[in-house]
C-alpha cells in the first residue's frame, strides 16, 4: 500500500511540474528561445514540483484509510517507562507545571506508578537553573508520591538535546523499556502515554512511536493562526506523510515514545568531520534518528489517530524565524548524510526533502530575479526577422501565463478547499463551528499566509545564504511588553526586507514594467514586512484564551491535561506572587508572576 | 547529578531525593561518514564556491 502511495506522489508531482514548465515554455519562448528561458522554466519546474509533493501529501492524507493500529490489552506491572523532559533556560514554574498535570493525568488513569519522569536540564543561565530547583522541590512534595520525578541538570552542554538524552540513557536507560521524549513545552494525557505503551508493546519491531502534536496556548494573531493549521489542515497532511513513509516514518524529536533498547542500539550519534555549519554535532537529530532506526531493522511510524498530545508554538514572526533558522542550519547540515552507508533510499530522500524545505524558497527568489532580469538579457525583440519582409509581432500568451499562475496557486490552495470540503462530510468542520465557518477561517488563512509568504521567503532565503557562508543569525534583542514585537524590534529585524522590496519595485519599474502588476503580491508583504510582523504579534485572544478567529476545538472544550496545567499554574504563579521574597532562592522572586521568558 | 559548584550545598537534599537512578546502558556510536568523505554539498554549491 504504501508503495502505492509513494508512486502517485511521484507521479502528481512530476506530471504537475512537467505541466507547468510545457506551459511556461509556451509563455516564455512566445518571443523567441533564449537561455534565460531555460533557467525560468528548470527554476519553477522545481519549485512547482516541491509544492505539488505537499499538495500529493495532502491528497494521499484525504484518501488514507483511518488507521487501525495494533494495541495490547494493558501496560505490564513489570513494564517500566521514563517521560524525558530536557529544559535549557525555560521558566521552570510553567515547565514543571506541564509536568505536575501529567503526572495527575497519568494517576487518574491508574499508570502513575508505571511512568517515571526525569526532567533532563541543559540549563546554564544562573537565574534560571536557581529557580529550577525550587521548583523541582516543589513538584515533587506536591505530586512526588504519584509518580518517580528526578531532576538532573548537566554542567556541560555536549551534544545540546541529543546529547542530554544520550547522557541520560547511559547513566539510568537500563531501567526503562521505554522513554517518552518530550519538549519543555509539551503536554500529554495521560491516556495516551498509556496507549503509546500499548502499542509499543503490541509490535516488539516498533522502535519509534511519533504522535501528531497539536498547538496550544497560542495568544497573538500569528500564533493563532499557526495553530488553526496546525490543528485543522495538518491531521490530513500528518496522515499522508504517513502513508506514504509507511514504516520509515518521522520522528520530530518530541511527543514520541521510543524503544530503549533500539534507540541506544541504533542512535549514538557521531560528530561530523570539519567545522559548523556542516560539521561539528549534528543538529537536527531526529531526522537522523529515525533514519538510524529504520537502517537496524526497527519500525518508524507515525500513528495520526492518538490524539491528546500537545505543544506549544512561535507567537510572533520574529520567533518563527529564529526558530526556522535552526532548522535550516540542521536540515542543510543532512546534505553530509544523503550518502550514509547502509541508510534506507527512504531515509535519503527524506533528508533531501528537508533540505529541499529551505533550498525551495531560494529558488522562488531566483525566479522571481531572472524573470525581471530577463527583458534587459533578452533585449528588444526583432521585428524584421527576414529583410524586406513585413514585420513579426512577438506573441504575448498572456492567456496561458493566467493558466500557469491559477495552476500554482490552485496547487496551494486546493488542499486546503479539499479539507474543508471532506470535514463538511464527515463532520470533522463541527469541532470548527461548522462548514461555513472553516471555510470562512479558511479563506481568511489563506490570505494571511500569501501576505506572509513573500517575508519568509526572504528569511529562508537569508538563512540558506547565512549558513553556506557559515554566519550566524544575528536577531535583535527581544524587548517585549505583553508578548507584543514592538515597532522599533520589528525595524531592526525586518528593515532590510523592506529595502528588498523596494529595490524589486524599481527594478521591475525600470526593467520589466509589464510583469509589475504580476510582482505587486510580492512587494507589497515585503515593503510593509516591519509593520506586519509588529501587527501580527497583537494579541488575539480575550479573557479564557478564546477568540472568534481561528478558532480550534480547543477553544471549545479543552483537553483534561491542559486544564489541569492552567490550574497548577495559576495556583503556582498566585502563592508565588504572595509569598514573601526572603523566602525564594536566587532570583526567584523576578520569576514567580512573569510571563513566559523568551 | 551536576549541579552548579555554588548551588552544590544547598542542593544536597535534592540529591538525596531526585538525583538520577544508576542503571547504565551502552549506546555506540554509529558510523554515518564513509571513510571517504564526498563532500557532496561543495558539488551542489560549486557556482557559489568558485563566485568566492
Amino acid at each position: 500500500m504504501t508503495g502505492l502511495q509513494r508512486f502517485f506522489a511521484f507521479l502528481f508531482s512530476i506530471v504537475v511540474a512537467g505541466s507547468a514548465a510545457a506551459l511556461a515554455a509556451n509563455v516564455l519562448f512566445a518571443d523567441g528561445v533564449q537561455w534565460i528561458d531555460h533557467v525560468r522554466i528548470a527554476l519553477l519546474g522545481i519549485s512547482v514540483a516541491w509544492l505539488s509533493w505537499g499538495a500529493s501529501l495532502a491528497l494521499n492524507g484525504l484518501l488514507a484509510p483511518a488507521l487501525r493500529p495494533a494495541t495490547s490489552g494493558n501496560v505490564g506491572e513489570s513494564t517500566r517507562t521514563a517521560v524525558l523532559v530536557p529544559v535549557y533556560n525555560e521558566d521552570p514554574a510553567k515547565t514543571f507545571s506541564h509536568v505536575a498535570a501529567m503526572v495527575r493525568s497519568l494517576a487518574d488513569q491508574g499508570a502513575a506508578d508505571r511512568f517515571d519522569f526525569a526532567i533532563l536540564s541543559d540549563t546554564n543561565k544562573e537565574e534560571f537553573f536557581a529557580t529550577e530547583e525550587h521548583w523541582f522541590s516543589r513538584l515533587r512534595r506536591e505530586h512526588g508520591h504519584l509518580s518517580r520525578i528526578f531532576y538532573r541538570r548537566r554542567a556541560v552542554n555536549t551534544g545540546k538535546k541529543a546529547g542530554n538524552i544520550t547522557d541520560f540513557i547511559k547513566s539510568s536507560g537500563a531501567l526503562y523499556d521505554y522513554l517518552v521524549i518530550l519538549d519543555a513545552d509539551s503536554l500529554m494525557e495521560g491516556a495516551t502515554l498509556v496507549e503509546m505503551v500499548r502499542r509499543m508493546e503490541a509490535e516488539p519491531r516498533l522502535g519509534l512511536l511519533q504522535t501528531l502534536p497539536k498547538i496550544v496556548h497560542a495568544r497573538s494573531w500569528f500564533g493563532r493562526a499557526i495553530q488553526f493549521a496546525a490543528s485543522y489542515y495538518s491531521p490530513v497532511f500528518a496522515r499522508g506523510v504517513a502513508a506514504t513513509q509507511g514504516a520509515n516514518g518521522p520522528f520530530w524529536g518530541h511527543n514520541a515514545i521510543v524503544r530503549t533498547r533500539a534507540f541506544a542500539q541504533s542512535c549514538g550519534l557521531p560528530e561530523l568531520t570539519g567545522r559548523p555549519p556542516f560539521g561539528g554535532h549534528i543538529l537536527s537529530h531526529d531526522y537522523v534518528e529515525a533514519a538510524l532506526l529504520s537502517r537496524n531493522g526497527w519500525i518508524v511510524r507515525l500513528d495520526t489517530d492518538l490524539e491528546g498530545s500537545f505543544e506549544e508554538g512561535p507567537e510572533n514572526v520574529i520567533d518563527y524565524a529564529k526558530r526556522d533558522r535552526r532548522w535550516c542550519q540542521g536540515n542543510l547540515q543532512h546534505s553530509r548524510l544523503l550518502f550514509a552507508p547502509g541508510l534506507r533510499p527512504w531515509s535519503r530522500f527524506t533528508f533531501l526533502q528537508g533540505i529541499m524545505a529551505y533550498l525551495a524558497s531560494p529558488i522562488w527568489a531566483l525566479f522571481l530575479i531572472a524573470s525581471i532580469a530577463a527583458p534587459v538579457i533578452i533585449g528588444e525583440p526583432n521585428y524584421f526577422p527576414e529583410p524586406h519582409r513585413p514585420p513579426v509581432f512577438p506573441r504575448v500568451e498572456q492567456f496561458q501565463a493566467l493558466i500557469l499562475l491559477a495552476g500554482v496557486a490552485g496547487i496551494l490552495v486546493a488542499p486546503k478547499l479539499l479539507i474543508v470540503l471532506q470535514g463538511a462530510f464527515t463532520g470533522r468542520n463541527e469541532g470548527f463551528g461548522g462548514t461555513l465557518r472553516a471555510l470562512a477561517t479558511t479563506v481568511l488563512e489563506i490570505v494571511w499566509t500569501s501576505v506572509l509568504a513573500p517575508i519568509m521567503l526572504m528569511y529562508q532565503s537569508r538563512s540558506v545564504l547565512q549558513v553556506l557562508c557559515g554566519a550566524d543569525g544575528g536577531w535583535p534583542a527581544a524587548n517585549r511588553e505583553a508578548d507584543t514585537v514592538g515597532l522599533k524590534e520589528a525595524w531592526d529585524a525586518s528593515w532590510w526586507i523592506s529595502v528588498g522590496g523596494i529595490a524589486i519595485f524599481a527594478a521591475t519599474l525600470a526593467f520589466a514594467p509589464e510583469i509589475l502588476y504580476w510582482l505587486l503580491p510580492v512587494v507589497i508583504p515585503m515593503t510593509l514586512a516591519p509593520l506586519l510582523v509588529h501587527l501580527t504579534s497583537w494579541r488575539l485572544t480575550g479573557r479564557g484564551g478564546r477568540t472568534v478567529l481561528f478558532s480550534c476545538p480547543q477553544d471549545y472544550r479543552a483537553s483534561p491535561v491542559i486544564q489541569a496545567q492552567e490550574t497548577i499554574l495559576a495556583r503556582w504563579r498566585r502563592q508565588a506572587a504572595h509569598q514573601p521574597p526572603a523566602d525564594l532562592p536566587g532570583d526567584f522572586a523576578a520569576f514567580a508572576p512573569a510571563p513566559t521568558p523568551r | 547529578m551536576n549541579v552548579h559548584p555554588e548551588r552544590a550545598a544547598s542542593n544536597r537534599s535534592l540529591v538525596e531525593t531526585g538525583a538520577l537512578p544508576f542503571a547504565p546502558m551502552a549506546m555506540p556510536q554509529q558510523r554515518l561518514q564513509r571513510r571517504r568523505d564526498w563532500r557532496l554539498l561543495r558539488l551542489l554549491f560549486m557556482p557559489w564556491l568558485v563566485w568566492k
